[in-house]
Order: structure tokens, then sequence, then C-alpha cells
């Protein structure tokens, strides 16, 4: 099996890659485990929300300079202020192309989303049809009151919360439930009562009309809260719900598993199958071969997967987007900690188990921060040798806190245009 | 027969009453169980939740005393009838699965000779086994065993016992108040007369007096005897146990040899764990004592030698625990211990009356120290009722299962197993047949919205870590990844905590759940702690500033052993 790129890891980095490639005319394969680290994600998108020392950010672009003096092995600092500027309004602009309609700018800053917890957070982006709102600290609210309507007993949305927290950020709010035929039939399995399978029931056609009945009786109000749990196949669902009801409809991400993350790991998929690209579901490479491994730099010539065997794929360029821990793209025994495909070299981390973790859980945790080590065009290392056609990109990588730095998907967003553009530039 | 509902905290202070026990742990509930049975009014106080300290904190293991046969005779005769009397009273808190005694190359198979005639002389049924017939019979026990035993040891869930103990004692008439710390004994001359509480829900402090106060504290024994002003010398020592994410075993596993670390390996419900080690530390540590990396490593690498399978095991979480061993007082060096019961009459041994402490001991033995303790209790009070606690059956005890699965009928037979198994005869008091109190919140440990709503009402839950050491939520395999949320979301319904202090309940659940994953970063676990931080930081946005507690320090002063104060 030829390919032009191989990109292994179907998340936001390795699709964003892929994508991109396919639309130079490069042929792609793309290899995936399951369910990416999108589908545990707000649904909006971080660029970077605070600097290593805990100062919030509320211009990225301001802060990418102090971040490069804090944090020089940031992904960030590594390609510089320039060129991360001009990724992430590249990153805009595509998102929107391919039909992930998102709202926020790089240009104006962070505004403000809601979280399962009722706590407005700075984001980037978020997709059109989420709860957000402008501000930095304080939200500058275009309602007085809204009402939050829940699907009855479901479990991991609680409006409660969430009201009280709008309260004290000075937003009236207004509670209410309903539930379906559909939904009580669904309800009878007591585990499956989640978030994406509720989506699909409220989403049928025929339960249209009764969900704009029950909302309807909560539409005296300025504009209405939703769980995430409807929209999951159709990007216009929720704002062609807006237009028939006559007022905004918003959702909020739900504890796991997320609709809205779900919702763009699906988008991407179809865009990339759309391309021609060759999916390689559920598959992980197992072997690999290197043209000539006593040379100065190192070359991949052969992949070989759990699915196809003694078939290798010989691909001219592969991306490595396989996540962190959580997605397998690392591991860690109780000694060391390994990049699970070739074994690349990753930035220094410590030798001590104990300096992995630690005790205190709202501390910055340093094994959030391990991952391969590349250069400015994301290309990796084996051994001190340049892999030549190897580039890394998204949560593989080290050098940031996606969590405390608030920078997860901004990082998988940039590094994977810059390594597909290092792709093109050796093409 | 219809359940009657009993409801386990107590809403009105009580200012007077005939015994005030010291210690929501397994001995304190023994004894609330054991005077009320007896018609004596009490009064339990506890500083946290009941079954926090060490009643709920080691292998939970029902001794079959074999441990103990060939140091300590008396010992391993008390274990033994104890547990036989536990799998009477006691049922729905004891698997009874039985346990192995397995000898290795590098031991000596003489010592098994010697412990075999010590089971024998003690009581205790001990059969030997072909290595073949051990290994079949528990398959995953080390293959290069040469020697096995075969004991009657067992499970014992100690939340489960404790909360048994304490609703038969309110159904007597007792009277139990947690998160109520002992500020003060008060005195009048020689004769203790009661105590001054901290209500620490409301922050009021409040005195109340008894004829008989009882120190039932444990290790922290000490620290109440020395309100009292009495010195009991004390030697804290921190046992470490670790717990796999499945069942490996089906029986305990024990080494045949002197007793050492790591050298028990208990299943329990879906898990299993390994423990324990002895290390000493200072009084000023006891609540803040945390587990090392290297006792981990130490338990992987010797429980391993019972059970290879441990080692590529996912590991769930660690907890330690402070034995209370109590200085043997015959011994004059001061440096040795003792592992009976220790039950001390203040009046005769420092002549303060009305003082009375029960401590030392094991869970296993928690009912006959309740036992003894409650007997001096009476005399005290020129009371002469006999104790029936050996044979009056705990609530949840009383009907067999396969009776009670059947009242429990509208639900799926695996949550219906769970909840008879959590609760026993009391099942039927969990709502069931409603789709929404049927809806699963943990998915591990199959606990639905009605058997949180049961505990939130009745069983004296105050916080999510409460909530966890009654119906096991959080305690499986994921350890309540998800399960949490939801729970925060239904006690938040529940009026259970404000909605604005929900956050601060979740992330202070998550910060007592990091305490026991904190050491074991590498292989699965390093997966799941960071989805856990993705899910409650980045996307629930909590922080430091969410949590109720102050940031712990990230290294505490050596520990080191030390004199009682």
């Amino acid at each position: 099996m030829r390919f032009d790129v191989v990109v292994m890891g179907g998340g936001l980095a390795g699709y964003t890659c892929a994508i991109t490639l396919l639309d130079s005319g490069l042929s792609c394969a793309l290899m995936s485990i399951g369910q990416s680290a999108l589908h545990f994600s707000s649904g909006s998108m971080d660029f970077l929300n605070a600097l290593p020392n805990g100062e919030r950010v509320y211009k990225p672009e301001a802060a990418l300079e102090k971040l490069k003096e804090l944090a020089p092995e940031h992904p960030y600092s590594l390609m510089g202020a320039e060129k991360t500027k001009a990724m992430a309004l590249e990153a805009e602009r595509l998102l929107n192309n391919w039909g992930i309609l998102v709202s926020g700018s790089f240009t104006e800053g962070n505004h403000l989303r809601l979280s399962p917890m009722g706590k407005l957070l700075p984001t980037w982006l978020s997709q059109k049809d989420v709860f957000w709102v402008k501000g930095d600290e304080k939200p500058l609210w275009e309602w007085k009151k809204v009402s939050i309507v829940t699907v009855k007993d479901f479990l991991d949305f609680s409006p409660e919360i969430i009201s009280a927290q709008l309260n004290d950020l000075g937003l009236q709010t207004k509670i209410s439930s309903f539930t379906l035929p559909d939904l009580e039939i669904l309800r009878e399995n007591p585990s499956e009562f989640r978030s994406v399978n509720i989506a699909r029931v409220l989403d049928k056609k025929e339960n249209r009309p009764l969900v704009l009945a029950e909302l309807k009786k909560a539409t005296d109000c300025d504009a209405l809260i939703l769980p995430a749990c409807l929209g999951l196949n159709h990007p216009s669902f929720i704002s062609e719900l807006s237009k028939e009801l006559g007022i905004p409809v918003r959702i909020v991400p739900t504890l796991a598993p997320s609709m809205v993350g779900a919702r763009i790991n699906n988008h991407l998929h179809r865009e990339f199958l759309a391309r021609g690209g060759v999916s390689m579901p559920k598959d992980v490479a197992t072997a690999y071969t290197f043209k000539d491994p006593d040379a100065e730099t190192l070359t991949i010539e052969k992949i070989f997967t759990a699915n196809h065997g003694d078939i290798p794929i010989r691909p001219r360029h592969v991306i490595l987007a396989t996540g962190s821990f959580f997605s397998k793209g690392l591991y860690a025994d109780m000694g060391k900690i390994k990049e699970a495909v070739f074994e690349l070299d990753l930035l220094d981390y410590p030798d001590q188990r104990e300096e992995w973790t630690k005790y205190d859980f709202f501390a910055p945790q340093p094994y959030a921060g391990f991952g391969v080590k590349v250069d400015e065009n994301m290309r990796t290392f084996k051994k001190g040798k340049l892999v030549t056609n190897l580039k890394a990109a998204g949560l593989v990588l080290g050098g940031f806190n996606p969590v405390l730095q608030g920078c997860g998907a901004g990082v998988a967003l940039v590094t994977a245009l810059v390594a597909a553009q290092s792709v093109l530039a050796e093409e | 027969m219809t359940v009657e509902p009993l409801v386990l905290g107590a809403l009105e202070r009580t200012t007077e009453t005939d015994v005030i026990i010291i210690g929501g742990g397994a001995t304190g509930a023994g004894l609330a169980r054991d005077c009320s049975r007896r018609g004596i009014k009490c009064v339990l106080f506890e500083r946290g939740d009941l079954a926090t300290g060490a009643t709920g904190r080691n292998h939970g293991l029902l001794h079959s005393g074999a441990r103990y046969a060939v140091t300590d005779r008396d010992s391993a005769k008390e274990c033994i009838e104890e547990n036989y009397i536990l799998r009477k009273i006691a049922r729905h808190c004891v698997d009874e699965t039985d346990g192995l005694f397995i000898t290795l190359p590098e031991d000596d198979l003489e010592y098994q000779k010697n412990f075999i005639k010590a089971c024998q002389d003690a009581g205790i049924a001990a059969e030997a086994l072909e290595p073949k017939d051990a290994k079949e019979l528990e398959p995953s026990a080390n293959p290069s065993l040469i020697g096995a035993v075969k004991v009657p040891d067992g499970v014992i869930d100690p939340f489960r016992l404790t909360v048994a103990n304490m609703l038969d004692a309110v159904k007597h008439g007792a009277k139990c108040y947690t998160y109520h710390e002992v500020m003060a004994i008060l005195k009048e001359g020689a004769r203790v007369v009661g105590v001054r509480v901290l209500d620490k829900l409301s922050k009021e402090e409040y005195e109340v007096r008894a004829q008989v106060v009882v120190n039932a504290s444990g290790i922290w024994g000490t620290l109440i005897g020395s309100l009292a002003g009495v010195d009991i010398k004390m030697f804290p020592t921190r046992g470490t146990l670790l717990i796999m994410g499945h069942r490996i075993n089906q029986l305990v596993i024990n080494r045949c040899r002197k007793p050492a670390d790591a050298d028990i390996l208990v299943p329990g419900d879906t898990v299993c764990l390994i423990g324990t080690t002895s290390i000493p530390i200072k009084f000023s540590q006891l609540d803040t004592t945390r587990v090392s990396y290297q006792e981990v490593e130490l338990l992987i690498t010797e429980g391993a030698k019972l059970c290879p399978k441990l080692t590529t095991a996912r590991k769930i979480r660690c907890y330690a625990g402070s034995r209370p061993l109590v200085a043997d007082e015959a011994d004059t060096t001061g440096r040795k211990t003792s592992r009976h019961l220790v039950l001390m009459d203040h009046e005769k041994r420092d002549g303060l009356s009305g003082f009375i402490t029960i401590t030392g001991g094991k869970l296993i033995t928690y009912r006959l120290m309740a036992e003894k303790a409650t007997d001096l209790i009476c005399e005290k009070l020129k009371l002469k009722v006999p104790c029936d606690t050996a044979t009056a059956v705990l609530p949840g005890s009383g009907e067999s299962p396969d009776k009670i699965l059947r009242k429990v009928a509208p639900l799926a037979p695996t949550v219906r197993a769970a909840i008879v198994s959590r609760h026993g005869d009391l099942a039927p008091l969990v709502e069931s047949d409603t789709p929404s109190a049927s809806s699963l919140v943990c998915e591990c440990e199959l606990v639905s919205v009605g058997e949180i709503k049961h505990a939130i009402e009745s069983l004296a839950v105050h916080n999510l870590v409460d909530l966890r050491r009654r119906v096991r939520i959080g305690m499986g395999p994921c350890q309540g990844e998800l399960c949490v949320g939801r729970a925060t979301g239904l006690m938040t319904a529940a009026k259970l905590c404000t909605p604005d202090k929900a956050p601060g309940e979740l992330a202070s659940f998550l910060e007592e759940r990091w305490k026991g994953i904190y050491p074991l970063n590498w292989g699965e676990t390093i997966r799941e702690s960071e989805f856990v931080m993705w899910l409650y930081q980045s996307i629930c946005g909590l922080t430091r500033a969410d949590s109720p507690n102050p940031a712990p320090p990230e290294h505490l002063e050596d520990e080191a052993p030390t004199e009682s104060p």
C-alpha cells in the first residue's frame, strides 16, 4: 500500500493535517484507534488562556512573546509569534470552510464559554450554537433572563448548578425540563441515557414538532439554554430551532461523552472521506522499518499495522498525531516515558517517578507537559538523528500544559498546519 | 415482611445521656449497638464520617486467625470465634471466600507444619493441599508454590459492617452524630461527667453530660486520653494498601511464613487489594500521612510473589491507615506493643472515674471489644443485662439474599444483585420501581439514582466522600471518573449542598481521590488521571479556588517514630 502521507491519529490534529494535505493533492491514509480526545472536549477550542506562571491571558496574540520567555519549548514558542499568528488565522478560515462554523477570533481575543459546572471560562473559538458570551473577566450579557431547559432525569447536566453560577454572574434564570415518548423508551435501559444517545432520539425528524412544542413553553425569556444533547448530525439543527422559536437557542457541553466534541470529530471524518482520504479505523502500527538505519538521518520505509498483517504501508511522509497518555500516543511504565510508535526522542523529563506527579491535585502536573521533541517545522528525532519523513503534531508533543494553559486545541490546529506545510515544502 | 426504615443521622441535639462513645469506627458503632441493646442510653460522636479511621483503611479481611496462630494463640482463638459469629450476624457484609497460605520455594516448608499444628490448636480448620490442587482452587496463586494450606479466611466490608451496627444501635435508641469533634472532656474532681463537642457543620460547640464516657477512637485514643489528662501510650504505624482494578483472586492469598510486608491479597467485590506495609509515623502526621512511591513499589514487588498477575494488573488506588498499636503495659522497656484488645478502666488505672478506653484489637474483634467495654459500663452503671450481640443478627443480614432479590424485582438483574449485596434485607428501602430511580449513576459499581437517594435520606451522608463509603460510588475501576459529576448534580437536587457549593463539593472529592492515585503515575492509571484532569479541570473548569481546602504542601517533613505526646 503506497500513500503520499500516512497520518497516525484521528483527533483534531490528525484530521486537520490530513484534510489540508488532501486539499494539496496528496494521497492520504489515516489510522485511528477509537474515540479521540475530541469526544471528551468542551466543544470550544482554546488557544491560550493562561501563561505558565498562572497569569490569565485575554489576548493570546499579545502574550506570545512572554510565553516564549517562560516556556521556550512550547510549540508556539518554537515556531515564533508571527508564524503562530498566521497559523491561527489560517485555522479559523479552514474550520469555517470545512463547515465547522465557529465564533470568536484570534485578533479580537478570547471570549467566554459556559462549562458543565456553570463556570464562564476563556476560549478562542466556539461552535456557533454553543453558549458563549463576549467579555474577558466579566461577561457582557446581551440577555437579562434565560431559560435553562433540560431533559428529565438526564444526569450529565445539572441545571441547578449552572443556574446558581449564572445568577452570581448577573443573569436571571428559569429552569424547566421535558421528556418525549421516545426518550422514555431509551430510558428503560438504565445506562443508555447519555448525551449522544439522547441526541440520536431528539434529532429524529418525527420528534422535531414535539421538541418544538416542549421548548415553546419556556420561551418567555431572552434565550434558551439546553444541554448539548441535540443537533449531533445536523450542524444547523439548533439554528433552525432558534428560527422557529423566535429566540436564540444555545447548547452547553455536558459531562462526558461530549456531543459537541463528537460532532466535530464526525464532521472532520466526513470532510476527510469526501476528499478521497483512506480511513483505517481501529488500526494501530505494530512495526516499522527505516530505509537505512545506520545513515545520519533516518527515513521511515514501511509501517506494519495490526489489521494489515504482513502487508506494509509505504508512505513517503508520516504524521504522528497520536495524542498523549489518554490516547496512547505516550506511554509510561514505572521508570520511563515512551512515545508509543517509534520511541522518538522526548523533551527532557525527570528520571524520578516522584517528580511526574504533584500531591496537590490542582497544581500543574508535570506529566501533562511531557512529550515528543520537535523543531520549528515539527520534524522529529530518534536517538538524536533527524527522522526526515516524520512530523508530529498535537498532544503527543511536549512543552506545554494543555489544561492549565488552556491551549490544547490551539496547539493541535497550528502544529497540524505547520506539519502539513513542512510536508508540502519537501514535495 | 415490610422493612422498617431507619435513619442514621440524629437531627436534634442531646445534652444528657448515660454513655458517650467517642469514635465512629467499627468498635464505636459496635459499642453503641451493644449498649443500646442492653437498654443503656448512648450517644456516639465521630469527628468525620463513620469508618474513616483504621476501620475503613485495612484489608477488609475476615481473619480466620491463622495469621496469628504461630505467634499468638490467644489472638488466633479470638479471631476464629469472631469469624464464625460475623458469618452469622453480618452475612450481608461477609464474603465467605476461604483463604490459602502458600509456601514459595524460598520459604521454609517446615514452617507449614508448625503452622497447621498451631491452627489446629487454636481451633482453626487448616487443611494442607497438594500444590496442584491449590493451583486448581486458586489459579491466580504463584504457580511455583510448593505448599498450600486452606483456612476459613473471608472478606468483610468494613463500611457496611459499621453502618449495620449503627443502624441497629439507632433502632434501639442510640443517637449517632457524625462530623462532631470532641474538644474537651468535662471533669468534676476525679470524675469525667461529659464532653464538649464541636458540630463541624454548624460550627457550634455544646456540652453533653453522661455517667460514662468511652474513648473508642483507635489510634486517636492517645489524644482523647490527653484531653482527659490520662497517658495512653500508643505507636502510630502506617499500613499502606494497593487496590487493583479487577478481582484477580477468588480466595484470600497469604504467605505461609512469619507475618511481613505485602503478604495478604484480599478479593473484595469487583476489585482486590494487596497489603500492607508498616511504617512508624508521628502523631502530628496522623491526619496528613501519605502513601510513598517506594511503598507502592514494595507492595507490587512483594505482592507479585503471591500472585504474579499483580505486576500487570491495573492499579486503581492506594490508601493508608494507622493501626491502633498500644504499648504493652506489662513491658518495662515501653517499646513492646500488643495486638490484643486493650480495655482500660481509668478509675482503676488513673483514679479518674467515669472514663473508659477500649482500643488495640483488630477489625474482626470489634464486637468482642464492644462486648467487654459494655460489660464494664454495665458494672459501672450497676446493671446486669447479658450481651446478645453474638447471636442477634444485624440489620441487613436477616433474610437470605434469594428472598430479598425477589423484593427488588423491577431492577435489572445485575443492579438488583449489587443493591442486595450492599444493603442486604434493607434493599427494599431503595426505590426501584420507576425508570428515574433505576437509572444508573455509577456504571462500575452499578449504583442507581434510587440507591443514592436512599443513602442521602437515611444513611447520614453529608458529602460525596461519605456517599462513596455508603454505596461504593466511585470505588470501582474508574474511581468515580464520570459518576461523581452525576452524583454532584443529585446531591444538589436533594438539597444536600446548595448549588453554589456544588463545584466545591466536587473539587473536594477529586482531591481526596487524587491522594490515592498520585503515586500510581504510570500505565493505565496515568491515562485515567489525564482524563480526569481534562474532564474536571479543563472542561468543567474547576480550580484550587473552588476547593474548600487549602493547597497541601508538596512535601511533608520527614516521618519518624516518636513517643506518644
